[in-house]
């Protein structure tokens, strides 16, 4: 647990800092990128002092994320046609289904691959389609995030703000920046930054092995800072070309959660309480600490039943030596904490217990700090509900930041909640009871070079049959698979097949449910709170700064996650450990 | 032809996101009535 507390002070003492850059740069204060920022606005046709409503602000944000979806879209199948392409890769790799379901991944900053990037994407395609998206989809989360403060600061406003400036801004300033200086820190410590094609090497043995290279810096960090998560690699953070030290590692999980533990601070900052926001980081903070003591002495426990063979049981399975065991529990808490998805180890290896807390950390929002802007307009969505229950427990008229909670905030964040409880219940309940066809698109998998599996199989019958394992580990890794893109985290279990048309297709509409049925909700409460007018706090109201609030904060979230998807873990993981002890 | 169908399916996913922004819209409406 020293690594644990040793990183949790590293995110403590950069909280502060990162808040305040942030809070300057959201409240325009910072102007030094001004002689590029105004010309770009006048060149794209934007007015910057335009301030939208919710539903413009909401609008522009679609527009922005289907336009860019498309264009991503037809980029990964022409990718055959386009420059920097030394493999020769072409859209036999990239078929229809693939690209629709790598365009909403990019898009929504979840990330899934259901292809192994280095037989599949050319270094264009890694670097404008989906490198673009990584920038993108992280500067729009961020934005929702500003959004939604400024409606619970602002007093009887029309406005939440600019989409389009919020956007600029913080591509500029925030993300380009700190990816300028993080991607030489990458390179100082052994990341590939070339163009150059695959060199093939003879191994010590005299085979011939290649070994994949690219532009791998400059994903890498924005990959991480953006919480995106999509490799490189197929290894993910387990590559050694993505992450080749225990400092680059470190360096990698301070990254994850830079941005969103900042954004709580600036969220304090904004309402004009920093109070408020230590109270959000602090039920964040709980939580994680919590997440990481259970995975890291799960992961230590290992698996009782090898003790009779006289082998340790720590569970070293699918986890990287260069790194160990709680370095790797740690990054799987941080990653699916944050809606991230990087790995450096495999989820599917871990004992039951050790792979709940990755899959619980998703199935509460991911709200422990949370993807970048996303943790925190999830968070803030579950304080709207704390708050309202903690009104009906008194019998008073709830209140947030000085702004009564109405029905129409409690109706969004239900919507919120719901949308994706029903994606991942339902679509999980899809994968596994529907039985595909014997003949025809559909029945096939593993049917090209571009399958993160290999295999020319054509496969027909249950769905369930595309994951590793029979019984209740088979279930949850089809759990996981929704879990992780409705909640537009990418990480993978990655003991499922999901390159067919059916999981493709299903996955890329889970993964728009869980952003946008999301995204509209939060700006609509935003709209609707900025409106209110403020109330001076009385005896009676609710502090919302206090060690009170974070442990009822904490305590709805656990709470609500539990309530809902309680029976579904009860099928994977939980009677997995029962399985497990059984055998001891 | 999948091309075609998946982004008929992409436009019309984003559709129905605008048709739930002005149905969320209505909503506030008439909650900020009562």
């Amino acid at each position: 647990m020293l690594q644990t507390i040793a990183y949790f002070l590293i995110i403590l003492a950069l909280t502060a800092p990162m808040g305040t850059y942030l809070t300057k740069v959201y409240s325009g204060e910072w102007k030094w990128l001004g002689w590029f920022e105004k010309p770009l606005y006048r060149f794209l046709g934007i007015d910057p002092r335009e301030d939208q409503d919710w539903k413009t602000y909401g609008i522009s944000l679609l527009i922005f994320s289907l336009v860019t979806m498309l264009v991503t879209y037809g980029l990964l199948r022409l990718q055959g046609l386009l420059p920097l392409n030394p493999q020769g890769f072409n859209s036999s790799q990239m078929n229809a289904h693939l690209a629709f379901n790598t365009s909403a991944s990019f898009t929504t900053n979840t990330n899934w691959q259901s292809y192994s990037p280095e037989t599949t994407l050319s270094y264009f395609s890694n670097m404008v389609a989906l490198a673009f998206h990584n920038w993108a989809s992280a500067a729009v989360g961020i934005a929702v995030a500003v959004a939604l403060v400024r409606g619970l600061a602002r007093r009887s406003a029309g406005g939440i703000g600019n989409f389009w400036v919020d956007t600029v801004r913080g591509t500029l300033y925030v993300l380009l920046p700190l990816c300028l200086v993080g991607a030489l820190v990458y390179v100082a410590s052994g990341v590939p930054q070339t163009f150059e094609a695959p060199k093939t090497v003879t191994t010590l043995e005299g085979a011939k092995q290649v070994i994949a290279l690219g532009p791998v810096a400059s994903q890498e960090i924005i990959k991480q800072l953006g919480t995106n998560g999509g490799g490189f690699f197929n290894a993910n953070s387990a590559h050694p070309f993505e992450n080749p030290t225990p400092f680059a590692d470190l360096f990698t999980k301070v990254l994850i959660f830079l941005i969103p533990a900042g954004l709580t601070f600036m969220f304090g900052k904004m309402v004009g309480n920093v109070r408020q926001g230590w109270a959000v980081f602090a039920a964040m903070s709980v939580l994680f600490l919590a997440g990481a003591l259970v995975c890291v002495n799960a992961e230590r426990a290992g698996n009782p039943a090898f003790a009779k063979y006289g082998v340790a049981a720590a569970n070293m399975e699918g986890k990287e030596v260069r790194f160990g065991l709680d370095a790797s529990a740690l990054f799987a808490t941080i990653t699916t904490d944050a809606s991230c998805g990087a790995v450096n180890s495999m989820h599917d290896s871990f004992t039951p217990l050790g792979g709940a807390v990755p899959l619980f950390n998703i199935l509460t929002g991911e709200v422990i700090f949370g993807g970048v802007g996303a943790g925190l307009y999830g968070m803030l969505v579950f304080a709207i509900i704390a708050v309202f229950i903690a009104g009906l427990m008194v019998g008073r008229t709830p209140e947030y930041l000085g702004k009564k909670i109405g029905k129409f905030e409690v109706q969004m964040a239900m919507v919120a909640v719901l949308a994706m409880a029903g994606s991942i219940l339902g679509f999980t309940a899809v994968g596994s009871v529907l039985e595909l066809p014997k003949e025809g698109k559909l029945a096939h998998y593993n049917t090209f070079a571009g399958s993160a599996y290999g295999g020319t199989d054509t496969v027909y019958g249950p769905m369930s049959g595309n994951t590793n394992n029979p019984g209740a580990h088979g279930f949850t890794e089809i759990l996981y698979t929704f879990s992780s893109g409705t909640g537009n985290n990418g990480s993978a279990f990655a003991g499922i097949t999901a390159n067919t048309a059916v999981y493709d297709v299903l996955i890329g509409v889970a993964m728009l449910v869980g952003r946008f049925l999301m995204i509209l909700p939060v700006l609509a409460i935003a709209g609707n709170m900025a409106r209110k007018r403020y109330a001076e706090p009385t005896a009676g109201t609710f502090p919302t700064d206090s060690p009170t609030f974070t442990l009822l904060l904490v305590g709805v979230v656990l709470i609500v996650g539990a309530l809902t998807f309680f029976p579904a873990l009860a099928l994977g993981p939980i009677v997995e450990h029962l399985q497990m002890m059984g055998a001891r | 032809m999948a091309d075609v169908a998946l982004i008929l399916f992409s436009l019309a996913c984003f559709g129905a996101l605008v048709a739930l922004a002005a149905g969320f819209e209505k909503l506030r409406k008439e909650a900020s009535d009562d």
